[in-house]
């Protein structure tokens, strides 16, 4: 629901239940004030019968319509008494309601009972008319609230409608900080500048951030270099056979932290878009390169590669970063593939996928893409290399996918 | 032979300089920018090793001027940056080579010999370890004039021997130099036992003596006296 319709609803609401309420209240007003009125005028009327009565008795008061009465009586004078009564009006062949003055007077000694009759409005006709003067009001109100509203949502929230379309397009990795209307509504203003202020203070701290995992991967590669010659120097020593182990291994581990900062590095730097530069890159060729590097270790854990289909595909992309998406499928079928299994590659049309024999049942193929997220006990692996061929594939617009069947697991990537 | 280590780390230049200079090449370190423009103004070198990243400036900087002065110092840069766009900017600028902090060091002096072989011999490079003959331009390997005939494995494994001779390598960097690719996606360095053992048969076949020797929990070491 809408900001104004929901506040103009809640308004019409008030407007029409006060407007039924004073319905009944104009209308007793309106009736006390012509009640008063009435009363007063009779009075006055009263006043002038007893006057010309007291001047000349023989007058016949039995006026018009038998508006005035007069009748000799034996009651006592007494108070004035008001009250409304519907009298026949022959001419008229109907009841119309009349406010009564019925009093006794004195003249010359004598007691008179003195009836007054004035007609009135209807009580119907009354409320009808108060009825419909208001609900004119009502719908008056109502078409002006609809217009101000309309004319309300298209200027007055013009600003607020400018500053919501900027923001769902803003993305922190994709655009400056936007630039909002100036307006001189004064919430929207402060709304603007939060949220100016808000998107810098957010884009320093992403700049920061990717700046930190940017610098902390170099800074860490030069004491890397440093461990690793001095390892390379310890070899050249003499050395015993324990001594010799507890080279390699941290050798190994030496590596492990290199290769760790490496992809993290590379992560940040195609978040960052670093890779500007593309070129038309025959994938057949890719990955026919990448079966020459992994045949050494196919060989070595008697994994069959087995290439089938091999259409001839052309994509722009950097070279590189192809090289690194390709080349991280093959490691990870290789490192997952079980010793004796089989990895069978495939370049069908514009899907290229690779598929290997699996250890264990399906991934989640949730999680599977997630930084660090391990779905095996391979100690070697550091869960780094599907989310690299994720953010490539992403850079470019193919899709990755993954699936499990015939107890392998397949990951394919569809290039557009 | 004259080798320049332009590296702002102490610790780093002292393992490359104490590595090379068991292989009989003579080195020098600057640590800075400035010094290593002082240096390459004054002397020429072989091969001039170049970080990238100096507390006073860009070792890329170095590059540039050497080639402005049409020098043709071998350079191999080294860059904790494993980046493409500065290894392609290195190669651009002419650096010969580039190597990604950290490297083993048998690596780098195998790098550092190649730059070298192709200055000095202008392409017609040959490697010779007593009766076995390596023309590593053509690639052709003999063994007391009798041509022998290795695979591109064995052919790369033999040239890395020889110019870390009397070294012990160890399977983790044998095996990165020889796949180009990470070492930990083997489960274990048989395959290098396989290469080894075929290397040493072809060569023994042309009546070569048998230099390799393995080196017990390490890794192996081409040994000639």
């Amino acid at each position: 629901m809408k900001l104004l319709s929901y506040i103009s609803s809640r308004y019409a609401l008030f407007t029409f239940l006060l407007a039924l309420l004073s319905v009944p209240l104009f209308y007793l007003l309106v009736k006390h004030i012509m009640y008063n009125n009435l009363d007063e005028s009779l009075t006055y009327q009263k006043y002038w019968v007893a006057q010309t009565m007291n001047r000349d008795t023989s007058i016949n008061f039995t006026s018009y319509n038998n508006s005035v009465i007069i009748k000799p009586t034996a009651l006592k004078t007494g108070s004035d008494s008001f009250y409304s009564k519907k009298v026949y009006i022959p001419e008229d062949d109907e009841r119309v309601k009349h406010r009564i003055l019925h009093t006794i007077i004195n003249v010359h000694g004598r007691n008179y009972e003195l009836e007054i009759q004035k007609s009135m409005l209807e009580d119907d006709d009354l409320f009808a008319s108060v009825f419909t003067i208001q609900l004119f009001v009502i719908m008056l109100l109502f078409t002006g609230l609809f217009y101000m509203n309309r004319w309300f949502s298209k200027k007055m929230l013009q600003p607020f409608q400018d500053t919501l379309l900027k923001l769902t397009h803003y993305r922190i990795d994709k655009h400056e900080v936007p630039g909002f209307a100036r307006t001189n509504i004064t919430e929207f203003r402060s709304l603007n500048e939060a949220l100016r202020q808000l998107l810098q203070r957010n884009v320093s701290l992403y700049k920061a951030q990717k700046e930190f995992t940017e610098n902390a991967s170099h800074e860490m590669q030069t004491p890397l270099a440093v461990i690793q010659s001095k390892l390379d120097l310890l070899l050249q020593t003499p050395v015993n056979h324990e001594q010799a182990g507890l080279v390699e291994e941290l050798t190994t581990a030496v590596r492990k932290l290199q290769r760790l900062n490496r992809s993290l590095l590379l992560l940040t730097k195609i978040e960052n878009k670093q890779f500007p530069e593309t070129e038309l890159i025959a994938l057949k060729e890719v990955i026919g390169n990448q079966l020459d590097q992994f045949s050494d270790m196919a060989q070595e854990k008697n994994i069959r590669l087995e290439p089938g289909t091999m259409d001839a595909l052309t994509i722009r992309g950097n070279g590189s970063l192809i090289d690194i998406l390709i080349g991280n499928l093959f490691s990870n079928a290789l490192r997952h593939s079980v010793r004796d299994g089989a990895v069978y590659i495939s370049l069908k049309g514009n899907i290229f996928s690779i598929a290997n024999t699996a250890s264990a049942g399906a991934l989640n193929p949730a999680y599977i893409f997630d930084r660090f997220n391990k779905q095996s006990a391979n100690a070697k692996s550091m869960g780094l290399g599907l989310e690299i061929c994720k953010q490539i594939t992403a850079l470019y617009g193919y899709k990755l996918n993954y699936d499990f069947a015939d107890n392998k697991h397949c990951f394919s990537v569809t290039f557009h | 032979m004259k080798i320049l280590i332009v590296e702002d780390e102490a610790a780093l230049s002292k393992s490359i300089t104490t590595y090379l200079k068991q292989e009989n090449y003579s080195c020098e370190v600057a640590t800075t920018y400035a010094e290593a423009i002082e240096k390459t103004d004054t002397f020429d070198y072989d091969c001039i090793l170049l970080d990238i990243m100096l507390p006073d400036g860009n070792g890329l900087d170095v590059l540039k001027a050497l080639k402005q002065d049409k020098r043709t110092d071998g350079v191999i840069v080294i860059s904790a940056k494993d980046s493409m766009t500065d290894k392609i900017a290195g190669l651009q600028l002419g650096a010969d080579d580039y190597l990604a902090k950290p490297f083993f060091l048998p690596e780098l002096s195998a790098r550092v010999a190649a730059v070298i072989r192709r200055r000095r011999f202008e392409g017609s490079s040959e490697l010779v370890l007593n009766e076995i003959k390596v023309d590593v331009a053509s690639r052709i390997v003999t063994v007391s004039d009798t041509v022998v005939e290795l695979t591109k494995k064995e052919f790369d494994l033999l040239v890395y021997f020889i110019v870390n001779k009397n070294r012990v390598l160890s399977k983790t960097a044998i095996a990165e130099h020889l796949s180009g690719a990470d070492a930990d996606l083997f489960d274990s360095f048989d395959f290098i036992y396989a290469h080894i053992k075929n290397l040493k048969k072809k060569l023994a076949a042309s009546g070569c003596d048998n230099y390799f020797k393995s080196v017990y929990g390490m890794g192996y070491k081409l040994e000639v006296l």
